[in-house]
């Protein structure tokens, strides 16, 4: 069972997507993945992020002091 | 099917057209067909690849960091990058501690005066004799905000091909036993950038 919920706080642009790039990778297929980050431009860019790499942005919303993404990974292509 | 059927109602009066003209209006349409085919792989080589070349032709820490970042980010969003170390920037691949000997002097003048290494890098503003470069430094670390050994790391794990111009090497007299340790290095011309830029949707000078 891989692991579906990503702690990104405290990286600043442009490790998040970096790191999340790199997360989501050992995640299989459709998988839905929560993650955190405090990065103010985060909510954007994993937007934009998600429109490239073809997977589903869910929901992204701020939650206290950081904000949390519902991404559903892309299916095989 | 459909071609005979176009063909018949269009040379109603005359009865023995449409089997023949039927097939040669599907010849015709296979050849076009074809055209068409060939034509789509022509163009279809000619288009962008979902790529990114920089070109880094400074060797300032600032600049260094918007190409790193950038670089990052585009291999982040599953794109291939290929960023091009030239002139000024080129020092900056150079492994502190590494001296090949048999170096002229001139040579050994711009080893002095262009020192490798990331630590070694100046501002592009506000350097103020390295006071600014440590402040800098300094509020990177407090923020949490990657340096350059960290990019170039990241970097190296999505794949980031780092090209270096060969000229500017011989030029400045460095040779490739100097540059660091990397997991896609390659010294190349400016054809090979010629061609990574063509087909790349974006290629930025930095």
């Amino acid at each position: 069972m891989s692991k579906t919920m990503f702690d990104l706080c405290g990286l600043k642009c442009p490790l998040p997507i970096v790191q999340l790039a790199t997360l989501i990778a050992e995640v299989p297929a459709e998988t839905v993945v929560t993650v955190e980050a405090d990065d103010p431009a985060f909510p954007l860019d994993v937007e934009s992020w998600c429109q490239m790499t073809n997977h589903t942005l869910m929901t992204v919303d701020p939650i206290e002091d950081r904000f949390r993404a519902v991404i559903r990974k892309a299916s095989k292509q | 099917m459909t071609g005979h059927a176009i063909t018949a109602s269009g040379n109603s009066s005359v009865r023995s057209e449409p089997r023949d003209g039927g097939n040669d209006s599907l010849n015709e349409l296979k050849a076009r067909l074809d055209r068409l085919e060939s034509k789509i792989d022509t163009v279809s080589e000619k288009l962008p690849e979902d790529r990114m070349s920089l070109v880094v032709f400074s060797g300032e820490l600032d600049r260094l960091l918007a190409a790193l970042v950038i670089a990052n980010g585009a291999a982040a969003c599953g794109k291939k990058v290929a960023i091009f170390f030239t002139f000024w920037a080129t020092p900056a691949l150079k492994q502190p501690g590494r001296h090949p000997a048999g170096k002229r002097l001139v040579e050994r003048v711009f080893g002095w005066m262009l020192p490798g290494g990331w630590r070694r890098r100046k501002l592009s503003h506000m350097d103020w004799l390295g006071a600014g470069r440590w402040m800098m430094r300094r509020e990177m670390e407090r923020k949490g905000i990657a340096d350059l050994p960290e990019l170039i790391r990241t970097a190296g794990a999505l794949g980031v091909e780092i090209h270096v111009c060969e000229m500017s090497m011989d030029l400045m007299g460095i040779s490739s036993k100097e540059l660091m340790d990397y997991p896609h290095l390659s010294v190349c011309g400016v054809s090979r950038f010629v061609q990574e830029a063509s087909r790349s949707r974006a290629t930025l000078f930095i």
